[in-house]
């Protein structure tokens, strides 16, 4: 790790970009398997995948075979996420589910168990504390968004300045499907020089 | 989730026992079923006979690469006697001890190692009582695991009222609160099921199945005491937690009814 706390980029790489993965494009990359007991709430599926599984599978494997790093944030507010992301897979059958706790539990360890395996594949960037300045600007842009809050929230900002201070001698990308980057992805771009890339899309970088 | 293989839990055993070795396939039987008393999850279907706890299987083992048996002739009876090989002491070494250290600290694993090494000094007679004094499998004893499944029925009801007042801010805390959960439909689930067969008491549950037993056993050793510390001091033993919750969850698969592997799980919930 180097002073900022940073772990330092493979020296070996000749391609010094960044690709940044935010919290939540790191979980769309897990496969929930469903216990038999609850696959009545879920069409019958044993296993889920969400959206973007199958694009982002498809970047990490061009990154892998160009050994090109993946970066991720720290520190992780990852059992947020996590809960938040039961509660959308729970949603339309909140009320029926039974045993809600025990289901809760089984598929958060299976996100976390999946990160834990993640951990040693990706470079960790230090979350910036320093955001006052970040968020002074995007008060100043605000602009409404469809389907979040209007601004994005301090965590957001934390990874904004995070990725601002990494050094990197190419260029920086922050993959994510939270509108409060892709949102303002041209105010991002024009101010810290960070292009945001929609997870819908990252089948379709072109890689060198 | 840690479960041991059928080759990998004999090894433990011979490997913890007096001279690596056990005389019997009863005795060898008992201390196999064991293991659940420790939390060990073992992928060894135990069914109920009047001498407790048994698997068929262990009568057809043969001579592998981790265990040898030879005959004995004993009485006039031929005894089979199970000794450890190499590969079995290298497999306990390299395979099972890691997989415990998930669930155990080394002391304890210690601990347990001395506990098997006592036990293989009876006879499968007196391990076979102690398992029954434990489990209150006798017919004598049916009165008693009344009582006691009433007595973690009121206190797991009680937890379960209280469950909602857990912060869930941690993993630790969401899985004490599915642990919780779990427990509580587990009891009335053995509530339900064998609060009729045991009015009868003249007769012997052979249809039960032994998880039945070690359940009741867990619930009210284990899980009941873990929870009133946790409650009191918060001591956060995760550890302690993966190993009782995981037992509860995932040592039965596919062979026992109470189980989230079975899709029809819903329909034994007792509201």
């Amino acid at each position: 790790m180097n002073s900022d706390g940073n772990n330092q980029e493979d020296k070996g790489s000749e391609n010094k970009d960044i690709f940044s993965f935010d919290d939540c494009s790191i979980l769309n990359q897990c496969i929930i398997t469903i216990p038999e007991a609850y696959k009545m709430f879920f069409d019958n599926k044993s296993q889920l995948r969400f959206k973007n599984y199958d694009r982002l599978r498809i970047l990490v494997k061009k990154l892998e075979e160009l050994k090109i790093n993946k970066y991720r944030y720290i520190p992780t507010s990852i059992l947020l996420n996590l809960n938040k992301r039961f509660e959308e897979l729970v949603k339309p059958y909140r009320n029926s589910i039974f045993m809600i706790k025990v289901l809760r539990q089984n598929i958060i360890e299976q996100f976390n168990k999946h990160l834990e395996e993640l951990e040693s594949t990706y470079i960790s960037i230090k979350k910036n504390e320093e955001i006052e300045g970040i968020k002074k600007l995007f008060e100043n842009h605000e602009k409404k968004l469809s389907k979040e809050s209007n601004l994005p929230e301090d965590d957001d900002l934390k990874i904004l300045s995070g990725l601002h201070s990494f050094s990197c001698s190419g260029k920086k990308y922050l993959i994510s499907q939270d509108e409060h980057f892709w949102g303002y992805k041209d105010l991002i771009l024009n101010n810290w020089n960070i292009h945001v890339i929609e997870e819908w899309t990252v089948d379709q970088i072109k890689l060198c | 989730m840690v479960i041991l293989t059928e080759e990998e839990s004999i090894s433990l055993i011979l490997f913890c026992s007096k001279n690596n070795s056990i005389f019997g396939k009863m005795k060898l039987n008992k201390l196999l079923a064991r293991l659940n008393l420790f939390l060990i999850p073992c992928d060894i279907e135990f069914s109920l006979n009047k001498f407790g706890s048994y698997n068929a299987n262990l009568e057809e083992l043969q001579t592998n690469e981790y265990f040898e048996i030879t005959i004995n002739k004993s009485y006039g009876k031929d005894i089979p006697v199970y000794f450890i090989k190499e590969e079995g002491q290298k497999l306990v070494a390299e395979i099972v001890i890691p997989k415990l250290l998930e669930i155990y600290e080394k002391k304890e694993i210690s601990l347990i190692k001395e506990k098997i090494f006592n036990l293989s000094l009876l006879d499968a007679q007196d391990i076979s009582s102690d398992e029954h004094k434990k489990l209150l499998v006798d017919i004598d004893d049916k009165f008693k695991l009344k009582q006691k499944i009433n007595e973690i029925l009121i206190e797991l009801t009680d937890f379960y009222l209280e469950i909602d007042k857990i912060p869930e801010n941690s993993i630790f805390d969401i899985k004490l609160s599915a642990m919780i959960e779990y427990s509580y439909f587990l009891i009335k689930y053995l509530e339900r099921k064998m609060t009729s067969k045991l009015d009868d008491e003249s007769k012997f549950d052979f249809d039960s199945y032994m998880f039945d037993y070690y359940f009741i056993y867990i619930l009210y050793d284990e899980v009941l005491p873990f929870i009133k510390r946790e409650f009191k001091s918060h001591d956060n033993n995760e550890k302690l937690l993966t190993r009782i919750y995981g037992f509860l969850t995932e040592s039965v698969k596919y062979k026992y009814p109470f189980s989230l592997h079975n899709e029809n799980l819903k329909d034994l919930l007792v509201a």
